[in-house]
């Protein structure tokens, strides 16, 4: 079954892929520039005297992660369900709405990889880097397990609402939400304290704390990668629900 | 002959209007049944309930006696659905969007090569099989749609509208597929194309708001029309006074004037030769004698008050 929605996603990668590769190269480059140069000179070092630059790095990548899983999941999940009913086809097939969230979801994260894969290449050129080659691996490891959580919130957005308007501002709240609420780019010591235990505790927050630990002091946070991992799959079955539900089977 | 598919009292809830109201029939296998009815009648809810991409808000579906919701996925091996408007990505091509559909029902990719090249070389799309799915007319993608249910092999093949937006050659590829097929899969489909549906059919089903309003053959149906013909006489000239005096003759029924052609209905041939008589002044150039067909039938000005 996974290998059809994966002959799937090469094929519509295939078709498109000059925008992909050209979006997957600008994307760093507007990062960099419009994000981290500016806070580097605010923040400078974290609290744990790591250089801001190499600390956001990781964050960085995430945040490549979401803009390339978006559009995958957003015209799967809204755009093709709602406007072209393209989903109605492969709800015929003898696949459960389960199998065919979790395929549409796992294909689209392998995608984003590609724009993860390239904006390493470009952030490396951009910005001095201390990591070595293995790190960069452990990087791709949880950018899966970020992913796997994010799409989920990308299917659920997708799957309630009915309208462009609707859908838009509901992700744009949840990508700031996301974006400064998950310790991506400012640490949860900057927030009040009362705020900053609750985003502590959200699944992506979990995940790139467990990530900056192994990277930067090699000590490995099972709870930060247990935990995330349980919510995805949980959610997963729920989307897989929610997607029955939405399509009166 | 054994059930293909069975409803009991099957029905279809929008809020408050009634779609589908406790629909109850069975269609034989192999059979090949129509489906007409108005706009809005609940024909392509029916088809969508049957082909299982709705769920009925009360009542049961049976496919080969298999319960559609609760077996769900033996049915949906059995059953292939062509909707009624193409549902193809417009990002993958007319073979890719078919391909995908192949490959999730599991078929082997050997005999998917082979269905795909067999189905669209005998529906005329094989050269567009490589370009892109939102570049294609609506006709070929149609085709397409078609193509793609059959490399499923289905033994039921639900068709909204077989031959919409399809020129000539595309509608007579279509019915001569479907009829070759004819006997060894179940085929129902739902068109306003009423000549097509009176060459193409064992059975047909004429719905009415939500209400299946007759069941049976042809000949059952057009029974229905009491025997009635349609007669055109067309006269040099048509006035008033002459086409009021022949609408009054009491074996003409429902009379209509376009030009100087004379339109109307009559149990019997004898009203043509009332009309006749009554227009012996007149030049009469031609004049021609239909037996009804469904196109009348389901005309709200004639036979269909009997539907009423």
């Amino acid at each position: 079954m996974i290998s059809a929605f994966l002959k799937r996603r090469w094929w519509l990668t295939q078709n498109r892929i000059l925008t992909t590769i050209s979006s997957a190269l600008i994307i760093p480059i507007i990062l960099y520039t419009t994000i981290v140069s500016v806070l580097n000179n605010v923040i400078v070092h974290s609290i744990d005297e790591i250089p801001y630059e190499h600390w956001a790095f990781p964050g960085l990548i995430m945040i490549i992660a979401t803009i390339g899983l978006f559009p995958l999941l957003y015209r799967d999940f809204f755009d093709l369900r709602i406007h072209r009913h393209i989903l109605q086809p492969i709800t015929l097939a003898p696949v459960t709405k389960i199998e065919i969230v979790f395929g549409i979801a796992l294909t689209a994260i392998i995608e984003s990889l590609s724009f993860v894969f390239i904006g390493m290449a470009v952030l490396i050129i951009l910005m001095p880097n201390p990591l070595v080659w293995y790190q960069y691996l452990i990087i791709l490891f949880y950018v899966v397990l970020y992913n796997g959580v994010i799409a989920n919130a990308f299917i659920t957005i997708g799957l309630v609402t009915d309208r462009v308007t609707m859908y838009m501002f509901t992700v744009l709240t949840f990508l700031m939400f996301v974006l400064f609420g998950s310790g991506i780019l400012v640490e949860f010591e900057f927030y009040p304290s009362s705020l900053g235990s609750i985003f502590a505790n959200l699944p992506t927050s979990a995940l790139m704390r467990g990530l900056r630990s192994l990277l930067f002091f090699q000590r490995l946070d099972w709870f930060s990668l247990i935990y995330p991992l349980l919510i995805a799959a949980a959610w997963f079955g729920l989307n897989g629900l929610l997607f029955k539900y939405k399509s009166k089977q | 002959m054994e059930a293909s598919v069975t409803l009991k009292k099957v029905g279809k809830l929008a809020g408050d209007r009634t779609i589908l109201a406790g629909m109850s029939f069975g269609v034989e296998r192999g059979s090949l049944v129509a489906i007409i009815g108005d706009n809005d009648s609940g024909k392509s809810t029916l088809l969508r309930v049957l082909a299982g991409f709705e769920k009925p808000d009360y009542g049961n579906v049976y496919v080969h006696g298999l319960d559609m919701v609760k077996r769900r996925a033996e049915t949906s091996r059995i059953i292939a659905y062509v909707p009624h408007e193409p549902d193809f990505d417009p990002w993958l091509t007319i073979e890719q969007n078919i391909r995908f559909i192949g490959l999730l029902h599991k078929i082997p990719a050997d005999k998917l090569d082979h269905r795909i090249s067999g189905y669209s070389e005998r529906l005329g799309i094989s050269d567009f099989l490589a370009e892109s799915a939102c570049e294609m007319s609506l006709g070929i993608q149609k085709r397409a749609l078609i193509v793609r249910a059959l490399v499923q092999e289905p033994q039921i093949l639900i068709i909204d509208e077989p031959t919409a937006f399809m020129d000539a050659d595309g509608c007579r590829m279509v019915w001569e597929l479907l009829m070759e097929m004819h006997g060894e899969r179940t085929n129902i489909y739902a068109s306003q194309n009423l000549r097509e549906v009176e060459l193409a059919n064992d059975r047909i089903l004429v719905l009415h708001h939500g209400h299946m309003a007759l069941d049976g053959t042809l000949e059952k149906l057009l029974a229905t029309t009491n025997n009635y013909h349609q007669f055109h006489i067309e006269f040099e000239k048509l006035d008033d006074d002459l086409y009021h005096k022949l609408a009054n003759v009491s074996t003409v029924v429902n009379p209509s004037q376009v030009g100087n052609t004379f339109h109307f209905y009559g149990r019997s041939r004898r009203a043509f030769f009332h009309v006749l008589k009554k227009a012996t002044d007149a030049v009469l150039l031609d004049f021609t004698v239909d037996t009804l067909g469904l196109n009348d039938l389901m005309d709200s000005n004639y036979a269909r008050k009997g539907l009423e």
